[in-house]
């Protein structure tokens, strides 16, 4: 991923909010940076998902995942995609597909709890051992 | 959020007609009206003055008036034709035709340059592409290292400035984008297309009697 498809994340170049009605609007942003492998950080958002109820199915760093809304009164999507970008460090973005606003912040508050063990929290100490010069990349 | 109930004669600031606007966009004159009443939403959102002013753009946005954000902060300014601090119905319809999926791409890739530029050279420079990059992390909440910006900056800028002259020029962008296509798929708002279709809520709100659909 090169730094313009990472700035095309932003809410603020997102103009499809404009015409959302209320109830559909998402606050806050929902990603995360992870230094696993995409590998790992696939197969446990599955995983975690799977725990969850959710069906998932993954296409070419794309996740989505599909259920019912915690009432069980109508249908819960996300979607996942992995980026990379910078060798050994994703980006993880997770946006609401359908379903309940509310939903969605709980699902994703669960869901980050239960992959703690994959997001990235640079403190510090680990933020000095940050990517050293490398020598440029072949991708 | 006020909504001022006005005479059909009563027209924002800075109207134009819907044909003449159809004729320079790719929307069409009834997707024009649909449109004008959204507008008339937004623009008297804060201030009931029939204008967009940039924390009702705020506000529309990220439903919070005072959240200041470097990327809202140039589409507001680029769809501010006039350069008043304000926007128009007029400037808001020909501005979003170039979001329309019709619309060409050139039209896009153009617009999307004049939105990176951020100081209005005529380039993009490296420092205004990092200065992007830790907007939007800093956005996401995310904290990256120093030396991890730096290497995902240079990476991109080296990709993109072909000529190795230190800046991104339109022909670089152009051809940046034509190799990546995803860049610019925030250019496209496939709502747009038979936006009276989409968005029903608007017509039902019209003060129009004689809707189409």
């Amino acid at each position: 991923m090169n730094a313009f498809e990472m700035i095309t994340l932003s809410q603020g170049l997102n103009l499809s909010s404009l015409f959302d009605r209320q109830q559909d609007f998402i606050k806050r942003q929902t990603r995360f940076v992870s230094r696993k492998s995409a590998k790992v950080i696939i197969s446990s958002i599955e995983a975690v998902a799977g725990s969850m109820g959710l069906k998932v199915h993954t296409r070419n760093f794309k996740t989505r995942l599909e259920g019912l809304s915690a009432n069980k009164a109508g249908q819960f999507a996300a979607v996942i995609e992995v980026y990379e970008v910078a060798p050994s460090l994703f980006l993880v973005d997770v946006r609401k597909a359908a379903g309940d606003t509310l939903d969605y912040h709980k699902f994703y508050r669960s869901f980050c709890k239960k992959l703690e063990h994959i997001i990235w929290k640079p403190t510090e100490s680990n933020a000095k051992h940050g990517l050293l010069r490398t020598k440029s990349c072949d991708s | 959020m006020g909504c001022t109930i006005s005479k059909k004669s009563e027209r924002t600031p800075g109207y134009e007609e819907p044909n003449v606007l159809a004729a320079a966009t790719p929307f069409t004159a009834s997707e024009i009206e649909a449109l004008y009443v959204l507008f008339k939403k937004l623009s008297n959102s804060i201030f009931a003055d029939g204008l967009i002013h940039k924390e009702e753009f705020q506000l529309a946005l990220f439903r919070s008036r005072n959240r200041r954000n470097l990327f809202a902060d140039r589409i507001f300014d680029l769809f501010d034709i006039k350069g008043n601090g304000v926007i128009e119905f007029g400037e808001f319809v020909r501005s979003l035709g170039v979001f329309h999926p019709d619309a060409p791409i050139e039209d896009k890739i153009a617009f999307a340059f004049r939105l990176y530029d951020l100081r209005q050279i005529g380039y993009i420079k490296r420092e205004e592409l990092k200065e992007m990059v830790l907007a939007l992390l800093h956005e996401s909440d995310l904290v990256l290292a120093e030396d991890i910006v730096e290497t995902i900056v240079d990476k991109t800028f080296r990709d993109a400035d072909t000529k190795d002259d230190g800046r991104i020029d339109l022909e670089e962008w152009k051809d940046f984008v034509l190799k990546n296509p995803s860049l610019i798929r925030n250019m496209t708002l496939p709502y747009l297309k038979d936006i009276t279709l989409a968005f029903p809520s608007f017509i039902v709100s019209s003060e129009y009697e004689d809707s189409e659909v």
